[in-house]
């Protein structure tokens, strides 16, 4: 069988959430005519029905599941010169297999939270449970080993190497990581037809247009199998029909080989995407501003003010 | 025009801290180049003050003292246009840094309503003006080491001061020269690429160099086999200028020869370090061959003169002769070795500088710092190696019918310092380990 087999496909969108709290009736759907609606039925891949989600009102399971408690993260010294942290005491379960859109205005702290869940930033105080380990506890190398094995990453502009074609950038992650170069390009190629990049493979960054180069990114945060994909605002740079396209093929893939999906963004259309949005509001997930389901079942919390 | 340099003038400061370390790394450059240039002539200058034509010039018959004296200068000349070609592509590496690195205040003038002109003029001038800070720091860098180059003894005594000490006018040229490669260099950088309001051009494919550089350089050896191998007595002039033109010839091939070679290292390489070292020396073998080219032709040139052996020298001229050769030859690789580590160094650094982004996201995805520093010391350890090997056995091939004559301490001695040779520029990219740390920090 390929790494990637189209007959395992799951069916256009992700399941929406029951009553999607931030997807507003006056926003414009990002549909377009070729790509599946957040909230519609299947288009465009098809084949065996999607994953199914986990029940939300199960608990929180810390061998599978991403699991941050009490998260606190100050920048500079601590002390009175210290400023206000940018996060405050975050308690966040990321289920394996879902979606999580983190929203908030500038300077909020949800790009800090990102950080911290991958592991890229050390937080001052509070866990960070990846199958039953502390990554706050983990010295860098095994946060590097952790990241480069367990986690991968989209960001805004795909960041590919200029000079590697996109094959060879797709495949770049599998051969860090000591995957013989066949077998690397091999399992690279099986995730340019379904993400539309046939033909594209052998093409460099610069002569891809911005949407085919965020799919290549998508291809390469997703080659190794990714326990978690982290996308730091990774349609910033596009337009609306070229978003929808990515968040598209960003959560049906993430959802075809099991991945959760952590995308911060401040755009509702992005949001929409996902299983579920927090909302981060000056370091603290607002108690208000969760999107789903989820909130009831005390799977995403804001922490108590009192105990920082 | 004037609205253009008072912006001009203000993003120059706002711009100061992301351009001082690229702005460094070219005046650095500049000033190397000029010292080295500056050597290199008041060594000339000193060998033809030592040997002066006899009345009525080589035309009329030598003394053998005069002859030997005569070909003191010829060396001299021929270890000079060996310099002088990684020299002056020095000042160009320091000329494409000065301008490469002005991508987005280029573009914000051109929002600001400059016209393409306009930028042009700026651009050159600043160009210009670190190829002056750089040339003049360059010939304080040379006076420092006059006294290091005057304790070396050639036909049996050590140079003076005096003898080396341009005098101010040919200095003053020199400083001049390397101001016009500058503003050459940048000119033909600048034609390449088109500074739109938006940015500059995107980087996409690189185009292929085309296979006519192998025509160019057989000629070259054509000409060299057919104008200077019938001549019995070969004029200098001839020598150098046919050397010179083979020297040109050797570096339009030899980009050519890397990016066959480092294509077909990219289809074979077997990890990731090894990949990215492959594309980056298929995607840019001209500054590949800037680093590595000079380093061969020294090897070679060393090789023929510290291994050719004086027979049964006689007078005491001769015996010093010996010598010589090998001091010359050693004089020549360490010049070379220091334009070379430092153009070496110093486009590697340039490229981290450039890579930045790409280097943070591919740390964000786990990679090891490691990984980053293996891949860069195999962009210049893989095409170093080959040239000096290459380079190194072309020489003992055609040393080898002479055996008799090689002595075997000069051959390990002629290895020994290759392999140095190539270790320095392989180390000046450690210069830029930090830079890859700063890049690469993750937090």
């Amino acid at each position: 069988m390929s790494y990637y087999d189209p007959a395992r496909m799951p069916c256009g969108a992700p399941e929406r959430p029951g009553s999607p709290t931030v997807a507003s009736p006056t926003v414009a759907s990002p549909v377009s005519p070729t790509v599946a609606s957040p909230v519609s039925p299947a288009v465009g891949l098809v084949g065996a029905p999607a994953p199914s989600r986990p029940s939300p009102a199960a608990p929180a399971d810390p061998t599978r599941d991403l699991v941050a408690r009490d998260l606190v993260m100050t920048y500079g010294r601590s002390g009175a010169s210290a400023g206000p942290p940018a996060l405050g005491g975050v308690d966040l379960t990321i289920r394996a297999g879902e979606s999580l859109a983190v929203m908030g205005p500038s300077g909020s702290g949800k790009t800090t939270l990102l950080h911290v869940l991958a592991g890229i930033l050390r937080p001052t105080g509070g866990q960070v449970l990846w199958r039953g380990r502390d990554i706050a506890r983990m010295s860098d190398r095994e946060r590097t080993v952790l990241r480069r094995e367990d986690f991968g990453f989209v960001f805004q502009q795909g960041m590919l190497l200029p000079e590697l074609p996109a094959i060879e950038n797709v495949a770049l992650p599998l051969m860090l990581g000591g995957v013989r170069r066949s077998e690397a390009a091999a399992r690279a190629a099986t995730l340019f037809p379904p993400l539309g990049l046939s033909g594209l493979e052998k093409r460099r960054p610069g002569e891809l247009s911005g949407g085919q180069a965020q799919r290549v990114a998508i291809a390469r945060a997703l080659v190794a199998r990714p326990g978690v994909v982290f996308a730091d605002e990774p349609t910033g740079a596009l337009d609306q029909t070229t978003s929808a396209e990515v968040m598209h093929h960003l959560t049906q893939l993430a959802a075809h080989t099991g991945a959760s999906l952590v995308v911060v963004t401040h755009d509702e259309n992005v949001a929409r995407w996902c299983h579920g949005v927090v909302r981060v509001r000056d370091g603290r997930v607002a108690p208000d501003a969760v999107a789903d389901d989820r909130a009831a079942a005390g799977r995403v919390q804001a922490a108590p003010a009192a105990t920082r | 025009m004037r609205a253009a340099t008072e912006l001009w003038w203000r993003l120059r400061h706002a711009g100061a801290a992301d351009n001082r370390v690229p702005g460094i790394l070219a005046v650095v450059s500049f000033a190397v180049a000029t010292a080295a240039l500056l050597v290199c002539v008041a060594g000339l200058r000193a060998f033809e003050a030592r040997n002066p034509l006899p009345p009525g010039g080589l035309e009329g018959h030598l003394s053998d003292e005069a002859a030997l004296g005569n070909l003191y200068v010829t060396l001299a000349w021929i270890a000079t246009t060996c310099m002088v070609i990684p020299i002056l592509t020095l000042g160009g590496v320091a000329a494409r840094l000065a301008i490469a690195r002005r991508d987005q205040r280029l573009a914000a003038l051109r929002l600001a309503g400059a016209t393409s002109g306009q930028v042009t003029l700026m651009t050159l001038a600043e160009a210009a003006a670190q190829a002056v800070v750089g040339a003049l720091t360059g010939v304080v860098l040379y006076l420092a080491v006059l006294p290091v180059v005057a304790r070396l003894s050639f036909q049996g005594r050590p140079f003076e001061l005096r003898e080396l000490v341009l005098p101010l006018g040919q200095t003053l040229a020199v400083v001049a020269a390397v101001v016009v490669v500058a503003v050459v260099s940048g000119a033909s950088s600048l034609a390449r690429v088109a500074i739109s309001p938006l940015g500059v051009a995107a980087r996409t494919r690189p185009k292929r160099l085309s296979v006519l550089r192998v025509l160019v350089a057989l000629a070259a050896g054509a000409a060299w086999v057919l104008v200077i191998t019938p001549m019995k007595e070969p004029q200098r002039m001839t020598i150098v200028l046919v050397l010179g033109a083979m020297i040109l010839a050797v570096n339009a091939v030899g980009p050519w020869v890397v990016m066959v070679a480092g294509r077909g290292a990219a289809r074979l390489a077997p990890t990731a370090a090894t990949l990215l070292a492959a594309r980056r020396i298929a995607d840019d073998p001209k500054s590949t061959w800037r680093a590595v080219g000079a380093l061969g032709l020294a090897v070679v040139v060393v090789g023929f003169t510290s291994l050719a052996q004086v027979d049964d020298p006689t007078t005491p001229l001769e015996r010093y002769l010996a010598d010589d050769l090998g001091t010359g030859a050693l004089v020549t690789l360490v010049i070379i070795t220091i334009v070379g580590a430092t153009s070496t160094g110093v486009v590697q650094a340039a490229r981290v500088l450039d890579q930045r982004e790409q280097y943070r996201a591919l740390a964000l995805a786990g990679t090891s710092e490691r990984s980053l520093h293996r891949a860069r010391a195999l962009e210049v350890a893989l095409p170093l190696s080959v040239t000096i090997a290459l380079s190194a056995g072309f020489v003992l091939v055609l040393m080898l019918p002479f055996t008799s004559a090689l002595d075997s301490g000069l051959v390990v001695r002629f290895v020994v310092t290759s392999a140095v040779a190539g270790a320095v520029v392989l180390a000046s990219v450690l210069a830029s380990r930090s830079l890859v740390r700063t890049a690469s920090r993750v937090a």
